[in-house]
């Protein structure tokens, strides 16, 4: 028991003397929860989940009703409401079908509703309205869908009085029913004091009823009651842009956020590395030979890029054959998005080794920036369930563009053409990070 | 010819100064000692002549030219092997040789031929297969130096090469280095042991705290100390009265079993043999200690060579 004590001391007097260790050891659980917090204790109201997803909405009728629903949209804190698309010169012109599925395409935003002309079905009682989507995000898919369908219950009595008037006004003829109308108006008149004919008879019929329910009654709760009731009136017609083919959605849309933690870990190991070809003499004889500095950076940087790109692409072959992930169509698109993304990965690593001092640094710094980059980047949850500033930054982080180019090849199924943007800013990445970490090896301890 | 000096070289770390105006001259085709105590700046001087450190300041010419670590064409002039074992654990003796001899650029037959020579240097022919990690301290060690053979350097950098090595192998590298000598090869070789410094170099320089104290030939740093001598008797075959007269030739301290004596200034050895015959005493019992690159060591730093 002594011997375990006494060895456990060493331990932590080790420990101790490495300060940026200790800071670190205490900084990456406050980043955790730090980000992790921002992202589950928002003010929005979808089970403790802020949120603001982009949802374009076109209202192709001309009804004045089918406009609550997208008043109702606009009230939903969790959802930013695009109106109009972009035009030539950036101006802003109005949508038609046509700019609201391309701006799904051109990734302005994954989700738009169409309210069509036709909304109100013509026989019996009942709506549609068209969903296009790319619901390359699990959780905003779900939160996006959750919303429009709580808008439209809650809307619904609004929406559907004209057609509840029309169907009433077959049904018992037109005359009939505006008399039926004119004479329960002189009822209520009659039978309420201060109840002027007039007023009454303006407010009658659904219109007007719902009219008066939806400013006093109806709120959300009252909306998914009748979820029940209503639900075979609405009819939403989903149309998926991106991924409508693909055999296993979830996993395919996570596994590049996977793929990409798994680099980044990698090759934090390979940044410890280092240090221990340091420690072993091997960089003095190296250095007393033909063989500068950034031949070993340049010859480390080379391996561990190849060696990302395998076990990455090992990932997706596994998973191809384990969960039926459509790898192989993709191979080219997903060897080549590897490739860069492995050569960020490594440049990252690169860097760690740079900035610290010691392996157990490369290994703390590593830890905590790749867990921060992981949740703000959108390898965990989608950028839009974060508060604005940390959206911002998360397009920042090498794991956004990671994942972002690991969607595009394999749920939006992009040629490599469409990848150019998302592959040329992990390009970039690579090239300032190795920059950055040549400059930082000049002065650090790594050829000491 | 002088092939590698220094002049005012300093190197600082954070916190401790390794070298501080450190100057030498190395003679082309000298086996130079640099004999120092443990952080003298030995390791540090040899990896700024190997590229691996810059100076802060102070000058390194090689063959008259300015050593510029980029420089190829002087790299290949010189080898280094380190005092740690750098050498590739998980590879064979081979395959460290010969990755090693093609970074230097060699191929083919040179390259072969060159192996084959590393490790007979290292007495390794038998073992070419094996991993680096199954071999003995001492056997790492002959493969540390072979290493930096490959490439025929001018000039070979032995940082403290025989530490951990049995007196068998050691015997077996210094054969080798004065045969590496004897072809032309300037070796500059550290040590703290000064028997080594004694028995191998014709050039010594003595180096404490990143500083040149002396450098010279055995002789030449020898005469450096004060003139004393020191006699050693074993304490039983002295009675009282020859005590008494052994006192008279300076200062006598007892030590184990014998008695030592510091000579005063005019002491004259002939005087003290003819006292010995005089008293009837064996001169076998009496040992006349030559003095050592340890007491110039004492001399010069006031402390001893492997505190
Ligand atoms: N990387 C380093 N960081 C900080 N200090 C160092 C470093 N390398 C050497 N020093 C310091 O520089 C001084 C000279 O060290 P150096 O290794 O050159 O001594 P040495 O003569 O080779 O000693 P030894 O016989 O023990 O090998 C020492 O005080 C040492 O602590
Ligand atoms: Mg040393």
């Amino acid at each position: 028991m002594n011997t375990i004590l006494t060895l456990v001391r060493k331990d932590f007097t080790l420990f101790l003397k490495d300060k940026t260790a200790i800071v670190l050891t205490f900084l990456v659980p406050f980043f955790v929860i730090y980000i992790v917090g921002n992202i589950f204790s928002g003010a929005g109201d979808n089970g403790g989940l802020s949120s603001n997803i982009k949802l374009a909405v076109y209202n192709e009728s001309s009804d004045a009703n089918a406009e609550v629903v997208v008043e109702g949209l606009e009230a939903e804190t969790s959802i930013e409401l695009v109106r109009d698309a972009t035009g030539p010169d950036d101006t802003r012109v109005p949508f038609d079908r046509e700019s609201i599925r391309q701006g799904i395409v051109d990734h302005d935003y994954n989700f738009a509703l169409i309210i069509p002309q036709d909304y109100l079905k013509q026989e019996g009682i009942g709506l549609r309205i068209e969903l296009l989507s790319n619901p390359k995000n699990q959780i905003e898919t779900q939160i996006i869908n959750g919303l429009i369908q709580k808008t439209i219950f809650t809307k619904l009595p609004q929406l559907m009085s004209s057609q509840l008037d029309k169907y009433q006004r077959e049904l018992m003829g037109d005359t009939q029913y505006t008399e039926f109308l004119d004479g329960f108006a002189a009822l209520i008149s009659l039978s309420y004091e201060g109840a002027e004919y007039e007023d009454v008879r303006g407010n009658m019929g659904f219109e007007g009823l719902s009219k008066l329910l939806s400013s006093g009654t109806a709120d959300s709760e009252s909306g998914e009651n009748s979820g029940g009731l209503i639900d075979g009136m609405i009819e939403i017609d989903e149309d998926q842009v991106f991924g409508k083919e693909i055999e296993n959605p979830y996993l395919t849309r996570m596994i590049g956020g996977y793929a990409i933690m798994f680099l980044l870990f990698a090759t934090t190991g390979s940044a410890a590395s280092l240090f221990e070809e340091r420690n072993d003499g091997i960089f003095l004889r190296l250095l007393s030979m033909p063989v500068k500095r950034t031949h070993i950076l340049w010859s480390k940087f080379i391996f561990n890029t190849i060696l990302g790109v395998v076990q990455a692409l090992t990932l997706f072959v596994a998973s191809s054959f384990l969960f039926n992930v459509e790898v192989f169509p993709n191979f080219l698109n997903l060897l080549v998005v590897s490739l860069f993304a492995s050569a960020a990965c490594t440049a990252f690593g690169m860097l760690l080794a740079s900035i610290s001092k010691t392996p157990q640094q490369a290994q703390g710094f590593g830890t905590l920036l790749i867990i921060s980059m992981s949740a703000m980047g959108g390898a965990w949850f989608p950028l839009s369930m974060m508060p604005e500033p940390m959206q911002v930054i998360g397009k920042f982080t090498l794991v956004y563009w990671g994942v972002e180019s690991y969607l595009g090849a394999l749920w939006e199924e992009a040629g490599l053409i469409a990848l150019i943007p998302e592959l040329s800013v992990l390009a970039a990445i690579a090239i300032g990070l190795n920059l950055l970490s040549s400059w930082r090896f000049k002065t650090g301890n790594l050829f000491r | 010819m002088t092939i590698l000096q220094a002049r005012n070289l300093r190197k600082s770390f954070a916190s401790t100064t390794a070298l501080q105006d450190l100057n030498l001259d190395i003679q082309s085709g000298s086996f130079f000692g640099l004999l120092g105590p443990n952080g003298a700046g030995k390791s540090t001087f040899m990896s700024i002549v190997s590229g691996f450190l810059v100076q802060d300041s102070g000058k390194l010419t090689l063959e008259g030219q300015a050593l510029v670590p980029s420089d190829i064409a002087q790299k290949k002039k010189i080898g280094l092997s380190p005092q740690h074992i750098a050498l590739y654990k998980e590879l064979s003796a081979e395959s460290n040789l010969k990755l090693f001899g093609k970074i230097y650029g060699l191929s083919g037959k040179v390259l072969s031929q060159q192996i084959e020579y590393a490790l007979e240097v290292a007495q390794l022919s038998d073992r070419r297969k094996s991993a680096v990690k199954e071999f003995s301290g001492g056997m790492k060690r002959r493969l540390n130096i072979a290493t930096a053979l490959m490439h025929k350097p001018k000039i070979l950098l032995c940082d403290e090469p025989t530490v951990g090595v049995d007196p068998q192998s050691r015997n077996a590298i210094f054969d080798t280095l004065l045969d590496l000598k004897g072809e032309g090869m300037t070796v500059v070789y550290s040590t703290h042991y000064m028997e080594e410094a004694e028995r191998l170099c014709d050039q010594i320089g003595i180096i404490d705290a990143g500083k040149i104290l002396r450098t010279g030939t055995l002789d030449t740093l020898l005469q450096e100390l004060p003139r004393t001598n020191i006699i050693r008797a074993r304490a039983a075959s002295l009675d009282e009265s020859n005590q008494a007269g052994f006192r008279q030739f300076g200062e006598v301290e007892p030590d184990g079993s014998s008695l030592q004596l510091k000579t005063q200034a005019d002491f004259k050895l002939s005087h003290f043999f003819r006292w010995t015959e005089e008293q009837g005493l064996d001169a076998s019992d009496f040992q006349i200690a030559r003095p050592s690159l340890e007491d110039l060591f004492l001399h010069l730093t006031g402390k001893d060579l492997r505190e």
